[in-house]
């Protein structure tokens, strides 16, 4: 498999090269032979590399460790599940999916059927064949198909700490979303270099835009996740350098997805476009770059490699043309606002730009700061995460703000007067809302100016949501439910993004709250013994050790001893619920994880992690209640579900609106 | 200068001002714009102001410059040496990655991540904390350990 695998790579990067040279020399002949060649070329590259993921999966299942990849994150114990997971778990193996990855991209964006795009993604093709070359050369230096070191009978296994649902799917949901932002990316080059001023890249990029979108979007939330539950520190968001080249390239995609409405609906923020979608993918790049050198001492960093080099040429091919193209071409795109007034949709998305964009540098110069620091001072300085969100919450309170002004605005022209209602009805739910929060309890200043601008983009969606209904009732003659369905299904991009935003302000809620009111406790117990914490008191019942049994024999001892204690949850004299937290061995891999035990519900999480324990049964535990996480977990899945409802809306549909 | 000309120029000087103003005050959403610009600036002055950071080291540079440094907020970087558990509170010796003799002892109590105990030769993490000059100890308020989202086993 291991020598396949190998052909496959070196002929996919020969092909990758010359099916951009060929795209390049049939520019001006898309009917001849050689744009023919070309589109040949990206079928075979496309089949080159998907067989080289067959035989790395085959290699996996079969257990063949000649191939140290095979050894190094796979054993006989590994499940199947876990063993498909192991194609994107390691660092070659991220590298030839991100590969594969790029290549179905480009099979895909070669079939566009819109008779206006063929021209531009002609074009496109050799910015995508650079973006193929990069990953297949990166696969080439950490090759998932090198030769184990020596004969194994039994692998190293898959990291135990990985072994949990979100991880199986948030590695690739980020490298798909990274490797689909190279698409818009291309396609914006193409325009540039084709002069082409008709906006044409702007819609033909919506959906790959939308899509890398939602991507980013769920593979940042299930890795929130998994640092939730598994790693034992209560939190969910570290703003560790490589956490935040995910969420980087998301908040310029987000900027990127609203502004080039203003292009596709009134020709405007041309310039604004090309920009965003350049740094937001060079972004991601330099977000690969950064979690596989050692110029950041990220505690994801995957030490040194070869790799730096080769990504440095790319950023600087990659961003020196788009910088050049821009320059040369500037002229062309500069735009003049139609709408110049003040409350305005082109303000506020103005305003969005502006915002994100700050934000990104921000924590971009944050996040450089201990490179930056150690070049100019020679000591490393790092900012923690109290800089991050100085930086993260007044910007996203006003976005918040920004959001719900932006939603009621929509895109008719209005006058001051007639706005006014519709703009300070959710204004005051929001103040009822914020007043309620504060009887709840949170009554810090920042909550509140939080809370305000939270409240006000929910109720400002829901209330512009709630006015489109009713005049769809075309003053009672279709009944509001009718009225509701029917806008929905024929307006699915614009209520797929009022749903996203209510989903992003649910989430924003869940996070400010879990940050500013977790309470948290150390406690050492012996069975029987109880801990009160906020209202709940934790009754430590029973502590167990045991082995896990073989799969499907039944007799001999698997891979894992459990440590694990039994807790009751009572509140008052309400019974709660049962939390079991763990420690594991994994006596293959020599390695403890803890399973911390969660009981979740819409009020408080219990969060119970398992310290230490003595041989007489004594535990000791970090105790958390974190109010409100679940709402994270709520809000973003009507997060992705709104950029998914938005994705299935035919593109020309909602410009004809 | 003949009257015309001054005319003339006051005329071209007054439409550049109004080119200018046009340019700044003509468009009230770039007025907004640059007053957003100016307000972002404005947090992100009071993020680096505030004085949010830690000073990374290395166990070798840190134990040379220890005296100095006083009781600096510092993240420490090595290999886990040995690590002693007494209830909730673990001692933990961290060595320089490249110079083993160099060590420095950290006292930690809290939530211990599980994979500190981890039976691994090249376990490497990161004390932040402040040292405690009377008990010759780095005294940690967290641990930070190696992710193991990117993590290479040893071979």
């Amino acid at each position: 498999m291991g020598t396949l695998g190998n052909i496959a790579i070196i002929l996919s990067i020969i092909i990758a090269v010359l099916t951009g040279i060929f795209y390049v020399a049939s520019w001006k002949t898309p009917k001849s032979n050689t744009r023919k060649y070309a589109q040949y070329g990206v079928d075979a590259l496309f089949i080159l590399l998907t067989l080289a993921e067959i035989f790395l999966l085959c290699a996996i299942l079969g257990h063949d460790y000649s191939i140290q990849y095979v050894y190094s994150y796979t054993s006989n114990a590994t499940s199947t599940l876990y063993l498909i997971s192991a194609l994107w778990a390691g660092n070659a193996g991220s590298l030839l999916f991100w590969a594969w990855f790029a290549s179905l991209l480009c099979f895909l964006l070669m079939r566009s059927k819109r008779e206006d795009t063929q021209s531009l993604v002609a074009h496109a093709m050799p910015i995508m064949m650079l973006v193929s070359v990069l990953f297949i050369a990166l696969v080439l230096i950490q090759n998932p198909f090198a030769p184990a070191q020596q004969a194994y009978t039994d692998g190293h296994g898959l990291n135990p700490m990985l072994e949990h649902l979100a991880m199986i799917l948030h590695p690739p949901c980020l490298l798909a979303g990274y490797v689909m932002l190279a698409v818009p990316f291309a396609l914006a080059l193409s325009a540039l270099i084709q002069k082409r001023t008709d906006g044409d890249w702007v819609n033909a990029s919506r959906s790959w835009a939308l899509m890398a979108w939602v991507l980013l979007g769920a593979g940042n939330i299930l890795g929130m996740w998994w640092a939730y539950a598994e790693l034992g520190w209560g939190g969910y968001w570290a703003w560790d350098p490589i956490e935040n080249s995910g969420l980087m390239p998301w908040l310029l995609t987000t900027a990127f997805l609203h502004s080039t409405m203003i292009e596709r609906r009134r020709s405007g923020f041309k310039i604004w476009n090309i920009i965003l979608i350049v740094l937001a993918f060079n972004l991601t790049i330099f977000g690969a770059f950064l979690s596989r050198s050692d110029i950041l001492k990220s505690v994801h960093s995957f030490g040194e490699t070869a790799m730096s080099p080769v990504f440095i040429i790319f950023l600087v091919i990659s961003l020196g043309l788009s910088i050049f193209l821009l320059i040369k071409n500037f002229k062309l795109y500069k735009t003049k606002s139609s709408d110049e007034s003040v409350l305005s949709v082109e303000t506020s998305f103005l305003l969005v730009n502006i915002v994100m964009m700050a934000a990104t540098v921000a924590i971009w110069l944050g996040t450089m700061y201990p490179f930056f620091s150690e070049l100019i001072t020679g000591t490393r300085i790092e900012q923690n995460k109290d800089f991050f969100q100085t930086i993260a919450v007044p910007l996203f309170v006003f976005t918040a703000v920004l959001a719900g002004v932006c939603v009621v605005l929509g895109w008719k022209k209005r006058d001051t007067k007639s706005i006014k209602k519709p703009l300070l009805i959710p204004a005051v739910m929001a103040v009822v809302a914020t007043v309620i929060m504060i009887i709840i309890g949170g009554s810090k200043w920042y909550v509140i100016v939080a809370g305000l601008g939270i409240f006000y983009m929910i109720f400002a969606t829901i209330w512009k949501w709630a006015l489109d209904v009713k005049a769809g009732t075309q003053n009672g003659k279709v009944d509001f439910i009718q009225a509701f369905i029917t806008l929905f299904k024929t307006n699915r991009a614009r209520y797929g993004a009022y749903i996203a935003h209510i989903g992003m302000a649910v989430m924003a809620l869940g996070m400010m709250i879990s940050t500013v009111y977790p309470v948290s406790t150390m406690a050492t117990m012996k069975p029987e013994q109880t801990v009160t914490i906020k209202d709940y008191t934790i009754t430590y019942n029973s502590f167990d050790v045991y082995m896990d049994q073989l799969p499907k024999s039944g007799s001999g001892m698997g891979n894992r001893i459990h440590y694990g204690a039994n807790f009751d949850v009572t509140k008052g004299t309400k019974f709660v619920g049962r939390i079991h937290s763990e420690v594991m061995y994994y006596r293959t891999q020599g390695q403890y994880v803890s399973e911390i035990g969660i009981k979740s519900s819409f009020g408080d999480d219990i969060y119970i992690s398992l310290d230490n324990w003595d041989d007489d049964k004594t535990v000791y535990v970090t105790v958390k209640v974190n109010p409100m996480v679940i709402w994270i977990w709520i809000g973003g899945v009507i997060l992705i579900l709104g950029g998914l409802i938005s994705f299935s809306a035919p593109v020309k549909k909602e410009l004809a609106e | 200068m003949p009257l015309v000309f001054q005319g003339l120029s006051c005329y071209a000087i007054r439409k550049r001002i109004c080119d200018i103003r046009g340019l700044i005050m003509g468009k009230r959403g770039t007025i907004i714009g640059i007053v957003v610009v100016v307000a972002a600036i404005a947090v992100m002055i009071v993020a680096f102001r505030g004085n949010h950071t830690s000073y990374y080291y290395e166990v070798a540079q840190y134990y040379d410059q220890i005296e100095t440094l006083g009781s600096k907020n510092v993240r420490v970087h090595g290999d886990l040496a040995q690590m002693s558990e007494k209830g909730d509170t673990v001692t933990l010796t961290i060595a320089d990655i490249d110079d083993a003799s160099k060590t420095i002892t950290v006292s930690y109590t809290g939530p211990i991540p599980a994979q500190m105990r981890n039976q691994q030769d090249d376990m490497k993490v990161t004390a932040e904390g402040k040292y405690d000059f009377d008990k010759n100890i780095l005294i940690a308020k967290e641990m930070i350990m190696e992710c193991a989202s990117k993590y290479e086993p040893a071979t």
